[in-house]
């Protein structure tokens, strides 16, 4: 028994040491939510904000970059508490800088996207997609709106990366948001899909 | 050419026909076919009647094949009241031609003719030819050595032309045309003066109205265009020789990234030129631009095998302001200089031979102030040279201030010399900062393959008072000095790099800020790294200008792996205390137990009622850290007490001794901040 005892307590030290090891993964899950929390934010409730399923977080979380096999075998094992702790956190003030800034630009934005002139990217970027739809004059006010918010994009995606410790997860924050945004996106507007344009 | 030489032939048939029906007074001629070698006619009639005045022509057939590009014509009519025959001479002087053509459509054409065809001589005016909703008419005179035609059109529809420009151009430049969508009004008065099927000689000026034209991706477009234009050009033994000049003073124009509205700049360019036949040789010598309002620039260029060899561009004085809003800002966006409200006079040169170019850029009074309020420059006058080979180009500028965020940088001048994609000061500059000096030695700059500027420097700091500096950045006023002896500054890649350590005595200690980098500092998120230590600080001193309640003794302690994101502290190790060495007089106020109790986010272990008569009181030690990350400080005292942690920790001198215990371990950072404010803002605790 005692023997038994030993055995279930090393194991399950083996397996709290493994939980600690995926918790430095990417949060999938929590990402997405983040990433909805600040997109609901900046174009406001006029888009939809359509929820993430519980069975997409589950199956996120097994098709991660960065997930090695030590880390996959473990992952049942996560109590639910321990998961719901791996949370993207974005409430910093340089977050909240860049948010209240991207929300105000999108007052501007908002035309171009309604009428197609600018698209969403693939990458989690804007650009133009019917240069047509912008009148001359405007041409350059609105390349100007394109740059500044696809900056601000860029230092968001790098700041909540460092911002939750790990400068590495970048990449991922901004493939995160760009499924976002797409998927958030308000009927008409124009988001690039396998190469070619589409049109909510 | 072909054309006029087919119609002569038709017009000998004519006359042919003519001497065999001399003594009667009408001939009516069927042909069914009938073909020469550049003509063929099916179903030909051919009326002669004799009058006072002539003799009256009329053919008619139903078709006639007449070389390209006219081809095929259907239904001709042709009729001419006074035909005159003389020994040598044919006339017309007043013709009707109708026909019907594929592209051209029903015609009906008035024409005079003259021709002597022993000499070769043929004169001719045809009027009322409809081309692409257009009214043209044509004179020409043809002799044996020579021809001189002259075309008028009026509202010529520039989309209408689609059709024929088959008959002019190749395939490759129609696909290209077939990407462009235009239409516009056109009017064009042309002179040409030609050898058999060459043209020698062309004159024209041409108007043009509401021109609108687009490129698929719309990156080039004109809307509502209109403008005026006049060319000659006359043929050398291998090319052409031209001079231009158009005028636009109407509509709009945007060529990615450029938007001109000509209504407010209208634009003139002014060309001499020659290009080889076989287009391998292309000189503009002499090309003026002139955009009221904006620029006048002069220009000369050169092209080899399509290859530009040579372009030389010389800018006038220009007024900064308008200037930078149409030609420069746009290609600006997205970098630290989009949004700029510049001011005074600039001119340029700017020279490019074989692949290497050098330009100058002088400023009269120059000022800049960035909208976003991050730097700007005042009263900058000299001149900036810029070269990509071996051959120098000096630089010599001079301000009257400058200001980077909020700190003020005086008058400086620099002189520097600039070669291979590089450049380099040619004497120390001395930087005013506040009041202080930054010494700049050896600083060079150096433009990358992939066009990202790298520079690096070796400077000295001199020292800046921190009065000044806490109240250009709106801290407390601080006392004591900033220097800093700087080994190296660098910046590459977007990141600046201070090497060695800036000094800042304040409180009667020393702080020392060591690993000092930024990146992209003038972008949308800056980033500030540094490790910071703190030797020896005054307490009374700090608690003094802080106002949070008087505490005597030394701090010593460290903020490192610090980040400042976009100027905020974001992340941070922080320990704070009085060191074990340094004891000195350790008492703290009754003001600074209350303050330290809040901050701390607990009770002070004491009791007020018995303490309230005691202004200060003496402690063994003080000290706090913080782990900041996430927003979410993480705390600690200087001892472990139970269930918390002691900030201060009572003892040394006389009793009554108090401790100051936290019990919060994690602080929202931000509220830690209000909570900090609210200490400083407090007129004071009361204590009953």
């Amino acid at each position: 028994m005692r023997l038994f005892k030993w055995l279930t307590g090393t194991v399950s030290g083996l397996m709290l040491v493994s939980c600690v090891t995926i918790n430095i993964y990417f949060p999938a899950a929590a990402a997405e939510k983040a990433a909805d929390r600040i997109i609901e934010d900046v174009w406001g409730p006029e888009t939809q904000p359509q929820q993430v399923p519980d069975e997409e977080e589950q199956n996120q979380s097994f098709i991660l970059p960065h997930k090695d096999i030590a880390a996959s075998l473990f992952n049942w094992l996560i109590p639910q508490a321990q998961a719901a702790q791996a949370n993207i956190n974005i409430n910093s003030p340089a977050i909240n800088a860049l948010q209240a800034q991207m929300k105000a630009r999108h007052d501007n934005l908002k035309p171009y996207y309604d009428n197609g002139a600018i698209g969403l990217t693939n990458n989690g970027l804007i650009t133009i997609h019917d240069a047509k739809a912008i009148s001359l004059k405007d041409r350059n006010k609105v390349n100007g709106l394109v740059a500044e918010e696809n900056k601000d994009r860029k230092a968001l995606y790098a700041e909540i990366a460092r911002a939750n410790g790990h400068p590495e997860w970048q990449d991922d924050i901004q493939d995160t948001f760009a499924k976002r945004w797409i998927s958030n996106a308000a009927k008409g507007w124009w988001y690039q899909q396998g190469g070619s344009w589409k049109q909510k | 050419m072909k054309r006029l030489t087919a119609w002569s032939a038709l017009l000998f048939c004519l006359f042919f026909w003519q001497l065999s029906a001399q003594a009667i007074e009408q001939i009516d001629i069927r042909i069914d076919q009938w073909a020469t070698e550049q003509l063929a006619a099916e179903g030909f009639d051919l009326a002669l009647g004799l009058t006072p005045s002539g003799i009256q022509l009329n053919a008619t057939a139903k078709t006639l094949r007449l070389p390209a590009p006219i081809n095929i014509i259907k239904d001709v009519q042709l009729s001419c009241d006074k035909t005159q025959w003389l020994a040598s001479q044919m006339r017309c002087e007043s013709g009707q031609l109708g026909f019907n053509h594929a592209q051209l459509g029903q015609q009906t054409l008035s024409f005079s003719l003259t021709a002597l065809p022993d000499a070769s001589h043929y004169i001719f005016d045809v009027s009322g030819l409809k081309l692409a909703g257009s009214d043209i008419s044509l004179a020409a005179t043809i002799t044996a050595s020579d021809w001189n035609v002259r075309v008028d059109a009026t509202g010529l529809h520039l989309e209408k032309i689609a059709p024929w420009l088959p008959l002019w151009l190749d395939e490759t430049q129609l696909a290209t045309l077939s990407n462009w969508d235009y239409h516009g009004q056109l009017d064009i008065k042309a002179t040409l003066h030609g050898m058999d099927s060459h043209v020698q000689q062309l004159t024209a000026s041409w108007t043009l109205t509401e021109l609108n034209f687009s490129n698929d991706s719309g990156t080039q477009v004109a809307e509502l265009l209109t403008g005026q234009g006049d060319v000659s050009g006359e043929k050398t033994n291998n090319g052409w020789q031209w001079q231009s000049a158009i005028h636009l003073d109407g509509g709009q124009s945007y060529v990615e990234p450029v938007f001109i509205d000509f209504q407010t700049n209208p634009t003139k360019l002014t060309t001499t030129g020659y290009i080889s036949s076989d287009l391998a040789v292309l000189d503009l010598p002499d090309m003026t631009i002139e955009q009221s309002g904006l620029l006048t620039a002069d220009l000369q260029l050169a092209m080899r095998n399509k290859t530009l060899s040579k372009l030389n561009i010389t800018l006038q004085q220009a007024d900064f302001e308008s200037f930078y809003a149409v030609w420069l800002q746009p290609f600006t966006l997205g970098t630290a200089v989009d949004k700029l409200t510049p001011s005074g006079k600039l001119a340029a040169t700017f020279e490019l031979q074989d692949e290497q170019y050098l330009f100058d850029i002088s400023m009269d009074n120059v000022s800049i102030d960035d909208q976003n309020q991050r730097f700007q420059i005042e009263a900058v006058n000299g001149h900036l040279g810029w070269s990509s080979s071996e051959q120098p180009a000096s630089s010599d500028i001079q301000w009257q201030n400058a200001q980077v965020y909020a700190i003020d940088l005086g008058q400086a001048a620099i002189k520097a010399q600039s070669k291979n994609n590089g450049l380099k000061l040619t004497e120390q500059v001395s930087l005013p900062i506040l009041d202080g000096r930054l010494l700049i030695n050896a600083f060079s700059l150096k433009q990358r393959s992939d066009q990202h500027i790298d520079w690096t420097f070796d400077g000295l700091l001199t020292p800046i008072s921190m009065e000044r500096l806490s109240d250009a950045l709106q801290w407390p006023r601080l006392h004591g000095k900033l220097s800093g002896v700087i080994p190296n500054v660098s910046y590459k890649q977007q990141q600046l790099k201070i090497d060695g350590a800036l000094q800042m005595k304040v409180f009667d200690g020393t702080t020392v800020i060591r690993d000092l980098r930024m990146t992209t500092p003038l972008g949308a998120l800056p980033q500030l790294y540094a490790n910071i230590d703190i030797t020896d600080l005054d307490l009374e001193l700090l608690t003094r200008t802080f106002d949070v309640g008087r505490i005597t003794g030394k701090l010593t302690g460290y903020v490192h792996e610090l980040r400042l994101s976009n100027w905020q502290p974001v992340q941070f190790k922080a320990r704070l205390a009085t060191p074990e060495n340094n004891p000195g007089k350790r008492r703290i106020s009754q003001k600074a137990v209350d303050n330290l109790t809040q901050i701390g986010g607990g009770a002070g272990l004491i009791s007020r009622s018995f303490l309230r008569f005691f202004d200060d009181f003496s402690y063994q030690k003080l000290g706090l850290s913080c782990t900041l990350t996430n927003d979410t400080c993480d705390m600690a005292g200087i001892e472990e007490a139970e269930q918390g942690y002691y900030i201060v920790k009572g003892g040394g001198g006389l009793p009554p001794w108090i401790n100051v215990v936290g019990y919060t371990r994690r602080v929202d950072w931000s509220e830690l901040i209000e909570r900090l404010k609210a200490v400083q803002d407090s007129s004071g605790p009361v204590i009953q």
